[in-house]
């Protein structure tokens, strides 16, 4: 059994009728993700991919049971749908969402703060438990089961290291995206929290970027915690120009603090193995289990 | 989005935020004008661009009467400041703000932001302002202090008393200093500013605090629900921003000579990483965001491109979610029926469509060199670049 998700977890889609609602809750049901229904103001009591459509989350919780959601929903409106189901106390809330206004996942995150809700995303790939329920847009066929969780706030980068992963004969415990806009739920520090402790986990590989302090936090946390299992960190952005915003809001220097040097640095210092090239993310993983 | 100052203090005198008299002007007889309406022993003429240092450059001078403000707006309007930020080639001065020049005994800062670490609005406080701050920032961190405070505007004596001290404020001038934090706190949440920075906050010979100099940006993502900054935006801004909104793509132009077609952002600062390390130049950093259609990928080639010092377009792509390799072949395809690739291409695709996508470009006949990995596809770039020249 994974963290946070599982074969038992029955998650309803925030969004369920639009393009990516729809498409991701397709792929999550031929993946085996127990998606139970949907949400969409306006919308209830219809049918979408022969799923439920409820107007709100309350509803759509009693009815179903669901104890996750995932929410498509416009950058407008995303805001008001995570409040939503913060309010319908789910345990697990993912926010796919990319380009919600900073203020509004401030917002956002004083509530979280007086809920037992984990947040993971927004602007982000989702969590997926290899083999048995995925959350999100990654595609589910280049995960393996096994014994590296992959932490990650970028996307395709993820998908990149997965692949060298099982390139180096490690499967995955679990995948998080846990994006990188600068005001999100779970941090590296949640997330080496629950994996640290995780029986089916034996490696925990972060894949970082430039900008924010993710991973002088996870340094921090980690020079204070005992552990035996190894932490593998990549941060992307080494050679990027300071002050310069490189695609997402996340990749964006903040003054000193969120320079890669900085934050190699601290990682190394808390012991954590950095693979020298981005193409050596596997490999690095694999020498430190070893 | 960053606004110029005269905008920040438009919009700052709303809210309350105490500020010099002042103006704005593009022509030296406005300015003229506006220090005439104004009335004061001296002036200050201040070039209006979106960069800072300006004081150290020769964008901040003061006047002695009115005429030597036209004088001096006459100098600045039309020419090109160079300061630390602006990059070598400068920016262009489209107008000056003039305003009262005060007697200034104290020079403080004082800045809102969102702590991305914290998640919490913060304003950031310091008694040494002015052009010491970055030394105090240096050399006693310490005395720079940090307050947390709400996202919804109304703020307490108590949220601000730290602040209060932290800029060594008393007295009567503390409840001044009260309303005009509370201010610039409402400014920030209503407007989703992203920075206000006040500095110097200047305290008068007179005990009296007013904003001499202010930055603000505000959040890209909000913009929607404030058409009326939306209308403030400079082109000066972001000269790559026009053609990211045109076809969807982030490009930040680097100046070396491997050109870099990268899915994703992370992916695409990795790249870069690698193309570095082994002891090439990337030319530009291009983010594909997964939705890009095959004619934004062909744009993305002509924009990379573009550059002439360019020798060979690396592509790196990884199929995923939403992206798709069979998408920016096809985008290959169109650019280089377009003779858009005039340079080696160096491919690299993995992921969900990689096979697919390999199919496509060779039933296009497209010559390009296949890369099994991120280090082979770097190192071929580099060679290829090096042949070029």
């Amino acid at each position: 059994m994974a963290i946070l998700v599982s074969r038992e977890t029955r998650v309803i889609c925030q969004g369920l009728t639009g393009y990516r609602g729809s498409l991701f809750s397709h792929q999550a049901l031929e993946y085996g993700t127990k998606v139970v229904g949907g949400v969409v103001p306006g919308k209830g009591g219809t049918r979408h991919l022969q799923l439920p459509v409820f107007d709100s989350v309350s509803e759509a919780v009693a009815e179903t049971g669901a104890d996750a959601s995932v929410i498509f929903v416009p950058p407008r409106n995303a805001a008001a749908a995570m409040l939503e189901a913060l309010d319908a106390e789910l345990p697990l809330v993912v926010c796919i969402t990319e380009g919600i206004p900073v203020l509004d996942m401030v917002r956002v995150r004083e509530r979280l703060a007086r809920v037992g809700t984990r947040l993971i995303g927004p602007n982000c790939p989702g969590i997926i438990a290899p083999g048995e329920c995925k959350i999100g847009i990654m595609p589910g066929s280049i995960f393996e089961r096994g014994p590296v969780a992959v932490v990650s706030r970028s996307g395709t980068l993820f998908y990149e290291a997965v692949a060298q992963l099982n390139e180096a004969g490690l499967g995955q415990s679990c995948g998080i995206g846990i994006g990188a806009d600068p005001v999100h739920g779970m941090s590296f520090v949640d997330a080496l929290e629950l994996l640290l402790s995780d029986a089916d986990t034996e490696a925990v590989l972060l894949i970082g970027e430039i900008g924010g302090r993710e991973e002088e936090d996870a340094a921090t946390y980690l020079r204070s915690r005992e552990t035996d299992k190894p932490v593998i960190a990549y941060v992307a952005g080494r050679h990027a120009p300071a002050d310069r915003r490189m695609g997402h809001a996340g990749a964006v220097i903040a003054g000193g603090l969120g320079g890669t040097e900085h934050k190699l640095q601290a990682l190394r210092d808390a012991g954590i193995h950095i693979p020298a090239s981005p193409a050596e993310i596997g490999v690095a993983v694999a020498r430190a289990l070893k | 989005m960053n606004v110029h100052e005269y905008q920040a203090k438009g919009l700052l005198a709303r809210y309350g935020v105490p500020l010099p008299e002042g103006g704005v002007a593009a022509t030296p007889e406005e300015a003229e004008r506006v220090a005439e309406g104004i009335g004061a022993a001296f002036w200050v003429v201040k070039a209006q661009i979106l960069a800072g240092n300006r004081g150290q450059s020769g964008g901040v001078k003061i006047a002695r009467s009115a005429a030597e403000v036209c004088s001096l707006a006459r100098t600045m309007l039309g020419s090109r400041l160079v300061t630390q930020q602006t990059g070598p080639a400068g920016m262009l001065v489209h107008r000056v703000y003039v305003e009262r020049g005060c007697d200034v005994a104290r020079e403080l800062y004082l800045g809102l932001l969102v702590d991305w670490g914290t998640g919490h609005v913060t304003a950031v406080a310091s008694a040494r302002g002015g052009t010491a701050l970055e030394h105090v920032a240096g050399a006693a961190p310490e005395t720079i202090v940090k307050v947390a405070l709400p996202a919804e505007p109304g703020l307490t004596q108590a949220m601000t008393a730290p602040l209060a001290e932290a800029l060594e404020v008393s007295g009567g001038a503390a409840a001044a200093l009260h309303t005009l934090i509370e201010g610039l706190h409402r400014a920030f949440v209503e407007l989703d500013a992203s920075l206000i920075e006040i500095n110097p906050l200047a305290m008068t010979g007179e005990g009296e605090l007013l904003a001499v100099d202010v930055k603000m940006s505000f959040d890209d993502n909000a913009l929607f629900r404030h058409s009326e900054l939306e209308a403030m935006r400079d082109e000066d801004d972001d000269p790559d921003r026009l053609e990211r909104e045109r076809h969807g793509f982030n490009y930040v132009r680097l100046g070396g000579n491997v050109g870099c077609l990268v899915t994703g952002a992370g992916l695409a600062l990795a790249t870069m990483d690698i193309v570095k390390l082994h002891g090439g130049e990337p030319a530009n950093f291009l983010d594909l965001p997964p939705v890009a259609t095959r004619l934004e990928v062909a744009a993305a080639c002509r924009q990379i491109l573009a550059q002439p010092n360019v020798r060979v377009l690396l592509v790196n792509a990884v199929g995923g979610g939403l992206t798709d390799c069979g998408t920016v072949a096809e985008g290959l395809i169109t650019a280089s029926r377009e003779h858009a690739i005039g340079v080696p291409l160096v491919i690299r695709f993995g992921g969900t469509s990689r096979d697919h996508a390999l199919v496509l470009l060779r039933n296009a006949g497209l010559t390009f060199t296949l890369a099994e990995t991120m280090t082979a596809a770097a190192q071929q770039a580099i060679a290829a670049a090096r042949a070029g020249h």
